[in-house]
């Protein structure tokens, strides 16, 4: 933080309890607070009153150093900080720009995901097909896997598999990338997908386990990320 | 195009990336901005910022920043956030921000890199990042709050909304006949007035020597005006009521006022 050209320690407010620390928040470049944070711990209303505390604080800091505005970035689940916030008179601005993704390692990013179900128990007990899948790359313009494997097992293997003159296996299902990034960033549904003909199964039997598949690699949480500008 | 290289940063290269970040973006800083956000980040890599180069100067730049993420508790993975990301105009429609970018694909996977992205406009998004590579918006939960501190965005957002509303001739017609000068006195700004002519909306720093009105009003009046007119209103009308909103002047001024809107409109 101190590294920032332009912060200094008077950019870094702290709030004090009588033993620990409550909250923190440090005021970058332009009115940017960098880092805003109360401890957790709290019930909601004392979070409420600390944030309050803290965010006038750090907008008399900005004050004095002659900004024009003050900007925070918080989670819109963080209801405590969002209503200290709207209280203490700031609004909700519209963002202009979002985050957008793209899977650069398919291999390593569903083995990550799959290992992580099978980790907190979210594989459904005896459940252990191997899936082979057929990937187009639709909108990628860098999808150097044709064809790969899941096997749930344990143990788990996700392989990128090489088609060559000997390669006589039917896929269990073909996709193209960019509708397999929808369904694991839960932009579309299987349901959906399976109607438009962006998924092919060609064995109805593989169904159900497939959809499975898909609902064990989707991804719940939405993202909370700061602007990659502050560090 | 003959005479492009695309390669990786090089010492010295900075002075020239920082320009064109600048004549691009504006507002990106000094070399010594540039230098602490890529060369003294912990993990820099020379592969974290890639130029093109047209007879051997830098015209095109794209920075990565390969961050740990945490997608779900436990569920931790490395993505490389892509931004700073400039072809000089003279330069494009030759490719080169593709070839930019397809330097990194193979080698972020060779470091263990899975996911690539960054931030984008709407627009940006669907005509480049979409388009041409597959990039995907993801759910978000940012929220963004803002205050105003000083009365400089003040003056910039009057200018721009008396550019929007001047294009109706029945208000310039109200004005050319009834200019107003308006005093505002809001809690924690600076006070200032407004000049409402027929040709544009004057923000003035500082009260005005004989305002026509002069409005008192708690800082939530900029809260509400960026909400738009409805809840603007209906703020206006709570706030009269609730005596925390005054306006001085308004019943001498306002009959008047309103006849000439009336009369303006009736005119059109």
């Amino acid at each position: 933080i101190f590294g920032i050209p332009g912060v200094t320690p008077e950019d870094v407010v702290i709030l004090q309890g009588e033993m620990e620390i409550l909250g923190y928040a440090v005021l970058g470049p332009e009115g940017f607070v960098l880092e805003f944070v109360v401890d957790p711990r709290l019930s909601h209303r004392e979070r409420f009153i600390n944030a309050t505390f803290l965010i006038k604080a750090i907008e008399e800091r900005s004050l004095s150093r002659g900004d024009d505005a003050i900007l925070f970035e918080v989670p819109f689940s963080d209801e405590s900080i969002c209503q200290a916030l709207q209280k203490s008179d700031y609004y909700n601005k519209k963002a202009t720009e979002y985050l957008n993704i793209l899977i650069l390692d398919l291999v390593g990013f569903l083995s990550k995901i799959i290992g992580h179900r099978q980790q907190h128990f979210k594989i459904p007990d005896g459940w252990s097909p191997t899936f082979l899948i057929n990937v187009k790359s639709g909108l990628y313009r860098f999808c150097p896997i044709e064809n790969l494997s899941i096997q749930i097992g344990p143990p788990l293997v996700v392989k990128e598999v090489k088609a060559d003159s000997s390669f006589s296996a039917k896929p269990t299902l073909k996709i193209d990338l960019s509708t397999l990034t929808d369904l694991i960033f839960k932009l579309t549904t299987f349901e959906k997908t399976m109607s438009e003909g962006g998924l092919v199964i060609p064995k109805i039997s593989d169904v159900k386990d497939v959809k499975v598949l898909m609902s064990l690699i989707a991804i719940d949480s939405s993202w909370f990320t700061l602007f990659g500008d502050y560090q | 195009m003959s005479g492009l290289q695309i390669g990786d940063y090089s010492p010295g290269d900075e002075s020239r990336i920082v320009q064109i970040l600048n004549t691009f973006f504006g507002g990106r800083g000094n070399e010594d901005y540039w230098r602490w956000k890529y060369l003294k980040r912990h993990g820099f890599n020379s592969q974290d910022v890639v130029t093109a180069r047209v007879d051997g100067k830098i015209v095109g730049c794209l920075h990565s920043r390969v961050m740990a993420i945490r997608i779900e508790p436990g569920l931790d993975v490395l993505m490389s956030f892509d931004g700073d990301f400039a072809v000089l105009p003279e330069y494009r429609g030759a490719n080169i921000g593709i070839q930019v970018h397809d330097r990194n694909d193979q080698r972020l996977v060779d470091r263990g890199v899975l996911l690539r992205g960054g931030f984008a406009t709407p627009d940006i998004h669907r005509r480049f990042y979409n388009k041409r590579f597959g990039h995907v918006f993801v759910p978000t939960s940012t929220s963004y709050f803002r205050k105003i501190l000083s009365l400089n965005p003040l003056e910039r957002k009057v200018e721009m909304i008396g550019t929007n509303l001047l294009s109706r001739s029945w208000l310039r017609r109200t004005l050319k006949r009834y200019p107003l000068k308006v005093d505002f006195n809001i809690d924690n700004l600076p006070p200032f007035h407004i000049e409402f002519t027929e040709s544009c909306f004057h923000f003035c720093k500082g009260s005005a020597p004989v305002p026509d009105l002069v409005i008192n009003a708690p800082y939530s009046i900029i809260v509400f005006l960026e909400k738009g007119p409805g809840q603007f209103l209906n703020w206006t009308v709570i706030n009269l009521l609730k005596r925390r909103l005054h306006i001085r002047g308004l019943f001498r001024k306002g009959p008047n006022l309103l006849a000439q809107i009336l009369i303006s409109i009736v005119k059109r």
